[in-house]
């Protein structure tokens, strides 16, 4: 690859990764809003267990392929450990579906994932994390099931959001799990005539058009 | 032969364990680490072993027990269960940190060492006295895992760690003496010693302490860098530390792209994540070095506080020799576009045989107030380092 092409995929990437700071800053006030009710305070012996789980994932990713799964194993210990203080603590929840899915135990992962929807239902993030993890293993079926739901869980957050160029683009991104990548772009389309002035949206247009989705999955 | 008369006829200095030699000067067997007086039964030396065996005398030898344990090399009964590897035998650590001892067992299915491939595992086992376990029963024994693993877990956060334990203090002679073992009889140098020293602490192997179950016996796992130093590709690599590879000079940039997709709110696909940066091959006094720099950056760095981190993998021969962390250090003042986190610099030396390929690993963590901090995604970006000679040697 020469100079060049790197300085023009360098800009281009540098140009999208801006752009969609920039959109998710002008939703920072919503967001907060949204965290405040969505805020959850775990009990700080589980906060201290899921951050130490968290080390060894991040340690993980700078050691050796012999002795990942040690890594992976002790955050397992904590994480569990951390659930079994608080059982309602979300983020330690899909931290351990994060390292099941890394260990290849992509089962175990949608199991997890499937317990966080109990306690919050509806949780669209979730439900498109366990669409990817189908698609992973190949069950296709099982994962257009979770992305229709999570679609309609977007557009259920849709109602309800005041400034919707976020979902949306979430929108337009899932269109692509769901084998309609031409419909994806139909969206951006509609929503660069909706919001002409927003850079944003282009920024995601140039994102998903170099998206590659089976490679995507083969390293999820 | 008679031995007897082998001895009349022929002087042999080498009457100790393990083919010892009689200094005859100092009336001392010379073990390879320190003298042995005979007559009291004493080495002549402090034991390079005994920070970690500090509630014994420095000058002790194999536990005060020559029946129980030996120690021919003069330093470490655990030389001797390298040495010994698959005969009979257990021992201990050592009582230093309160009613806590450490035990090491080959005998059995709780501990000691085995070898998988070319992985070796020392597994040791922690007990209180009184109630410590080991094999041979009339021990403690877990009632089921999840309390073999909380046990674990809470003998990790008393001791703090097992590097700031004894661990910390006997790993050159420990990998000293492995390299001995396996490197043709030959020990490594200071500065190949020390080496693996630091690749032992970036793999931070002290905290990796796994809970593992083996019948109902919990074992806590140490199955650290040694597979590496059984690695032929590795060994190579120190016995061509005076020539080897040339290398092309070289000097890139890279830009790359990881996808990702994160379950929470409002991050979803926002998990992505971008890595730039630069990397070169330099020629400095007849040593080729890597040197690369990189920063980072993501759009769910709006959702919490976000660090990058980033480590050069050196592979040799298809065989994962090496890890070294970006730092940054005083000085460094590579530019990156603004937005674009800086997570330093890396520079070493590379391997002077073997095919070498190495592997840059990218990955952040974000925190999300006080709902903890998450890890997301690792990219790797293979370089592949052009070598234009055959080893000098």
């Amino acid at each position: 690859m020469g100079y060049h092409e790197i300085d023009e995929k360098f800009m281009k990437h540098r140009i999208a990764i801006l752009l969609l700071s920039a959109l998710t800053c002008g939703c920072d006030q919503e967001n907060n809003t949204e965290e405040v009710d969505d805020v959850y305070q775990p009990n700080p012996e589980a906060l201290e267990l899921n951050n130490k789980a968290v080390n060894f994932i991040g340690n993980a990713a700078h050691s050796y392929d012999s002795i990942k799964g040690s890594f992976y194993d002790s955050a397992l210990i904590y994480l569990n450990e951390a659930l079994q203080v608080d059982s309602l603590y979300i983020t330690a929840y899909t931290n351990k579906a994060q390292v099941l899915r890394n260990k290849g135990q992509l089962k175990e992962s949608i199991d997890v994932l499937e317990k966080v929807e109990s306690i919050k239902p509806g949780f669209v993030e979730v439900i498109m994390g366990q669409g990817l993890v189908y698609e992973k293993m190949g069950n296709m079926s099982q994962a257009h099931k979770k992305y229709n739901e999570a679609l309609e869980a977007y557009k259920a957050r849709l109602e309800d959001n005041p400034d919707p160029v976020k979902v949306k683009l979430d929108i337009a991104f899932l269109y692509i799990f769901l084998e309609d990548k031409h419909r994806g772009m139909n969206e951006l389309e509609f929503l660069k005539d909706e919001y002409p002035d927003d850079q944003q949206i282009i920024a995601m247009e140039g994102y998903l058009k170099g998206f590659n989705k089976e490679e995507f999955i083969k390293t999820y | 032969m008679d031995r007897n008369m082998f001895i009349t006829t022929l002087k042999n200095n080498f009457l100790y364990n393990a083919g010892s030699e009689l200094n005859e000067h100092t009336n001392h067997y010379e073990t390879p680490f320190r003298g042995y007086d005979a007559a009291t039964g004493r080495f002549t030396g402090v034991d390079p072993m005994a920070a970690k065996y500090a509630s014994l005398t420095p000058y002790n030898y194999a536990f005060n027990d020559p029946v129980s344990y030996n120690d021919p090399s003069g330093a470490d009964p655990i030389q001797d269960m390298l040495d010994n590897m698959g005969r009979s035998r257990r021992g201990y650590t050592g009582s230093s940190y309160g009613s806590y001892s450490y035990y090491w067992e080959m005998d059995g299915s709780g501990g000691g060492i085995s070898r998988h491939g070319n992985t070796f595992v020392i597994n040791w086992g922690a007990g209180e006295h009184g109630a410590h376990w080991n094999s041979n029963g009339n021990s403690f024994l877990f009632a089921s895992q999840e309390q073999a693993l909380a046990y674990g877990m809470a003998y990790q956060d008393r001791h703090d760690s097992w590097e700031h334990t004894y661990y910390g203090s006997e790993q050159a002679t420990l990998f000293g003496y492995f390299a001995a073992n396996h490197n043709g009889g030959t020990l490594l140098s200071p500065e190949a010693v020390n080496y693996h020293i630091q690749k032992y602490q970036q793999s931070k192997v002290n905290s990796m302490i796994a809970g593992m179950v083996s019948g109902q016996v919990p074992i806590f796992n140490l199955n650290l860098t040694w597979e590496i130093m059984l690695n032929p590709a590795l060994a190579d690599y120190f016995q061509t530390q005076n020539g080897g590879n040339v290398y092309a000079e070289i000097s890139n940039s890279f830009n790359e792209m990881k996808y990702d997709y994160m379950a929470v709110k409002n991050v979803g696909a926002n998990a992505m994540f971008n890595m730039i940066g630069h990397y070169s091959v330099n020629e400095i006094d007849g040593k080729y070095y890597f040197n690369a720099s990189a920063a980072g950056t993501t759009p769910a760095k709006t959702q919490g506080d976000v660090a990058f981190l980033g480590s050069a993998q050196v592979m040799v021969n298809g065989k994962a020799v090496n890890n070294n962390p970006f730092v940054l250090r005083d000085g460094y003042n590579a530019a990156y576009p603004s937005g674009f986190q800086k997570i330093g610099a890396v520079s070493f030396e590379l391997p002077t045989s073997g095919n070498v390929i190495i592997n840059l690993n990218f990955s952040y963590h974000i925190v999300f107030g006080l709902q903890g901090n998450r890890h997301s995604a690792v990219m790797t970006i293979p370089v592949h380092i052009r070598q234009i000679g055959l080893p000098r040697n």
